[in-house]
């Protein structure tokens, strides 16, 4: 059960130095590049990368250029150059020059995130005069900047983010501008925080972290945040969702309104400079009228809207989760409690050994949901379920299969009472709502969504060395009026993302 | 059967372009591009393709009545009769059990994580992950072209399924991305189709029939390419030279040179076999693929039968490649591990339309088991329609002639609802060169399916004791000729 501290900090990670873009941070950073209008969509066609074998699909074990992914660049590539070289007008949308060597230093600062050396102008330039001999109607200009483009947008220097400088050494001011705009934007530094970089603006902590800040209230930040949490809290299963026609009160359209509620949640969360407790502890919700329904509330209009839950008690009270980990109208208690426990306090909990798992019974006559668990787990697994999941799954007792709330269960009173083990100890608690107050007081729900955030940042693993980085950003979520930002800016600030460990050969 | 041979429409060069990873530029066939020889007749490759479908099978209702001749068993009202049509060139194999016969977690992660490996998997939940390469990797590495990977498909939910990519592993918990989408093995097998927006000028001409570009623009194409090619391994290879570098990071840059390298070996070797019997593009209906190009997974083009039509659509272009000898094996993964397709069945229509995964375990449960005796039934139409399905694909090879030459593997990453492992079904379809019974339902007793995948490895590779995943060097004699 987890390593050394409260959270499990048990990865594997690769401290590799070349972190290939994802395919939508290559599709927005084409976009960027070539100075589009919309985008290219060639990305829908690229191979993926492996989800649910690591915490999040950027993962640098899941993102790599290989046999199947090389076809998928080299083929786009080729394709987004002949779109803006199809004529001579066009090219100029992308650099409005005819000189090649302006064409070569401004397009080739944009595509490889940094100024280029002597030696890759002559390496272009040479490339150029090739390609403008080529035949077509273009001019000479178009052909060879085209075969420059087409290079560059395969080159190493354009697939990854590198991260050159010796372990333990800054980073660089321009891979400080990219690692920002890769995370904070999901694309490839503007023209201005190039600027910036070339003057030294993210060399300092400070500076990076100024930077930063201004970054965080860009909408794109929502966005790129909103795509962390929605890996974190399995918001996409929302739309595998299916319940027996028999389930009162469930229709399949309530799976488009709690994709849709979840993301608006996560947004408000983090727009509104609210933090991990919030997400925790707040009466806040979204709901569109089927889901409204769910809560007693009134619908109100057709859309999304933000509702106050009086009696709920942050994200794992809202109906979505709810009826995600839920069977038909029951509470699904185990894994109400698994994800829990896995996503908000990052624990690790495995199988118990060599015991084939027997499958939940039916829920008896006078039984309640919470005694048949109970009955299940006795002989099964019984310290983890009985002491880290059970507790956690019980204190959903009051909600139902789609999250309604409830007083009873099978005509018996539902009990919702438990107590569990935190790291700063045991904590007693009558409800789903005591529990998360206790847990939202306590570190290791915010140290565990730091071990998140930090891994998705940094794209790897996070490992116990560390974990002192992992508490002082805990420490930061933790103290009063601790928001997502200030943890954000706090990572921008620690060794960890200023720096680069890791990767002696 | 369409007698290929005589109405034979040749890859063209076009093919091999697209393969490379160029746009389509609707290039003719080129002259310049040797068309070599069928491969020799004592060295005749032999093709494997591995199928794994989900959540189990309905056991009573799933298998022939009696082990045997397969002549007369596959008319006694069990889902293996949607195969009878095929029945003088299949082998099914009862008795077959995972290195872990039984779930220690998440029976699903775990059943897939072995089920072509042959090897107990390690990890928890649904991150649950192989300890060792998958089959078709084993194959591909001994057999198929430097640089030539297994074809790795997917039918289903693959980017957001609960537990989705799990099949194909180059290594321990190194898992392969795969392919949901068949018209990227289409573009690649033929080059007909251009990516969107790209402006490539395709001539749109039909399969096989050449374009109007002419040569040397064909051959200016190839030159860029070249010297694009060059710049960028010139690049990796000064990368490569930093000292700073771990060994894993060179590895990975290592891993990108190959794959321009190979990409480039693949344009020499590529459409090697045009002359072979069977590479064609008949039976291809090129306006399918040609629809599917921006198709994307939904709930709801899967469902009622939207899955097994993509199932279908691989297995016909993978009967293709085998023929064109563009590849030597692949797999395809069939469902997610919790599979959520909803299969509109008599008996799940009944239900409300379940979706497969909670059908399987007859109650709406991702975690519970329940009796529902309504499921159960509809297991076994979805049962029935996954065979008709198979036939339908397996008839794709058949058309091309492979029965001889290949073998068609299917099975499941679970025996049946319950997440039990033992017994596990295998319909076999092809003698692989002649090793493998066919038309018989056998008995392998309790025997791995890494036995079973011993046997299947030295009838690709030649490889005489492989020792494959964990099955200590046996093979299985009931299913050997």
């Amino acid at each position: 059960m987890g390593s050394s501290g409260p959270i499990a900090l048990s990865g594997k990670p690769l401290y590799s130095r070349f972190l290939r873009l994802t395919n939508s941070q290559w599709e927005n950073t084409v976009h960027d590049v070539l100075k589009l209008s919309a985008p290219t969509g060639q990305s829908d066609q690229f191979l993926h990368s492996v989800a649910n074998t690591t915490d999040f699909d950027n993962n640098e074990r899941v993102v790599l250029v290989n046999n199947d992914t090389w076809g998928d660049f080299q083929g786009a590539a080729e394709a987004v150059v002949a779109k803006v070289t199809a004529t001579d007008q066009a090219l100029k949308a992308v650099v409005n020059t005819t000189d090649s060597a302006t064409f070569i230093k401004t397009f080739g600062r944009r595509a490889f995130r940094r100024d280029l050396t002597t030696a890759e102008v002559t390496t272009y330039t040479a490339l150029y005069q090739q390609g403008s001999s080529y035949s077509g109607s273009q001019t000479a200009f178009t052909k060879g900047a085209a075969l420059v483009m087409t290079a560059m947008l395969q080159s190493p220097h354009f697939l990854y983010r590198t991260e050159l400088g010796d372990n333990g050494a800054p980073l660089s001011s321009y891979e400080m501008a990219a690692k920002l705009s890769f995370w904070l934007w999901n694309t490839t530094p503007s023209d201005a925080m190039l600027d910036a970089a070339a003057k030294g603006t993210f060399d300092s902590a400070d500076g990076a972290q100024a930077q930063a800040k201004t970054m965080l209230d860009d909408p794109a930040a929502t966005k790129a945040i909103r795509e962390m949490h929605s890996q974190l809290y399995k918001i996409p299963l929302l739309d595998t969702i299916t319940k027996d026609a028999s389930v009162q009160g469930y229709s399949d359209g309530l799976k488009a309104e709690f994709t849709g509620a979840a993301n608006s949640f996560f947004d408000y969360i983090y727009s509104k400079n609210l933090g991990v407790r919030d997400i925790l502890t707040t009466n806040v919700g979204f709901a569109g009228p089927l889901t409204a329904a769910l809560y007693g509330l009134p619908a109100n209009g057709s859309g999304i809207q933000q509702v106050t839950l009086s009696d709920r008690s942050g994200w794992y009270s809202q109906a979505p989760f709810l009826t995600q980990w839920a069977i038909n109208a029951a509470p699904d208690s185990i894994h109400r409690g698994v994800r829990v426990a896995m996503d908000s306090l990052c624990l690790e909990l495995g199988p118990p050994s060599g015991v084939t798992l027997p499958p939940v019974p039916a829920q008896e006559a006078n039984q309640t949901n919470r005694e048949r668990y109970e009955n299940l787990t006795n002989g099964c697994g019984r310290p983890c379920h009985t002491i880290y999941i059970n507790p956690v799954g019980f204190s959903f007792e009051q909600y139902d299969g789609i999250g309604r709330f409830r007083t009873t269960d099978n005509g018996k009173p539902v009990d919702t009472s438990g107590s569990y083990p935190f790291s700063d100890g045991e904590q007693s608690f009558k409800d789903s709502a005591e529990l998360m107050q206790e847990i939202a007081k306590g570190p290791q729900a915010h140290q565990c969504w730091s071990k998140k955030l930090a891994s998705y940042a940094l794209e790897r693993d996070i490992v116990d060395s560390e974990r002192p980085t992992v508490e002082a950003l805990g420490a930061v979520s933790q103290a009063s009026g601790g928001s997502l930002k200030q943890v954000m800016l706090a990572l921008v600030q620690s060794q960890a993302f200023r720096t680069h460990v890791g990767g002696a050969q | 059967m369409i007698e290929y041979s005589k109405r034979r429409k040749t890859i063209n060069r076009r093919a091999f372009l697209y393969g490379a990873g160029t746009i389509a530029i609707g290039l003719p066939f080129l002259e310049g591009l040797p068309e070599r020889s069928a491969w020799a007749a004592n060295a005749q490759p032999i093709f494997t393709f591995f199928l794994c479908g989900a959540c189990g099978v309905e056991p009573k209702k799933f298998w022939p009545g009696s082990t045997g001749a397969l002549s007369g068993l596959l008319s006694s009202g069990k889902a293996v009769d949607a195969l009878a049509a095929q029945a003088a060139n299949l082998l099914i194999v009862k008795g077959i059990q995972f290195p872990l016969s039984g779930p220690s977690g998440c029976g699903h992660a775990q059943g897939l994580s072995q089920a072509l490996t042959g090897k107990t998997p390690t990890g928890n939940g649904n991150q649950a992950t192989a300890t060792g390469p998958s089959v078709d990797f084993v194959i591909s590495k001994a057999i198929n072209p430097t640089g030539t990977d297994p074809m790795t498909l997917y039918a289903g939910n693959v980017k957001n399924g609960f537990i989705a990519d799990r099949l194909s592993f180059d290594d321990s918990a190194r898992v392969r991305a795969s392919v949901d989408n068949p018209y990227k093995l289409y573009q690649k097998l033929t080059g007909l189709a251009a990516p969107a927006g790209s402006g490539g000028g395709s001539t749109g001409g039909s399969a096989g029939g050449g374009g109007t570009v002419s040569n040397p623009q064909a051959e200016e194409l190839i030159k860029k390419r070249k010297s694009v090619n060059d710049t960028i391994r010139a690049e990796l290879n000064s990368l490569m030279q930093n000292p700073k570098l771990s060994s894993a990071d060179v590895q990975r840059l290592k891993q990108h040179f190959d794959a321009i390298r190979d990409s480039e070996t693949t344009m020499t070797t590529m459409g090697t076999q045009m002359a072979a019997v069977g590479c064609t593009l008949d039976g291809v209906d090129t306006s399918v693929y040609q629809a599917l190009s921006s198709w994307k997974y939904n709930a709801t083009n899967v469902a009622n039968g939207g899955i097994e039509n993509i199932v279908e659509l691989h297995m016909g272009l993978v009967a293709l490649a085998f023929a064109c000898d563009y590849n030597r094996t692949g797999t395809l993964q069939w469902g997610d591990g919790t599979d959520h397709t909803v299969y509109q069945t008599p008996a799940n229509q009944t239900l409300g339309n379940w979706n497969f995964h909670y059908i399987s375990h007859r109650t709406q449960s991702d975690g519970a088991v329940g009796q529902n005796s309504t499921a159960e039934a509809a297991h076994a139409e979805i049962d029935v329609v996954r065979m008709t399905t198979l036939a339908k694909g397996l008839k794709h090879f058949a058309d091309r002639g492979l029965q001889n030459k290949s073998v068609v593997v299917w099975t499941n990453h679970v025996a049946e609802g319950n997440h039990s492992m033992k017994n596990v079904p295998f319909v076999l379809w092809g003698n692989a060169g002649g090793v493998l019974k066919q038309g018989q339902y056998v008995d392998a007793a309790g025997a791995t399916n890494g036995q079973l995948y011993n046997t299947i490895i030295t009838a690709a590779t030649g490889n005489a004791s492989p020792n494959f995943g964990s099955s200590g060097g046996k093979e299985i004699a009931a299913v050997k000729a």
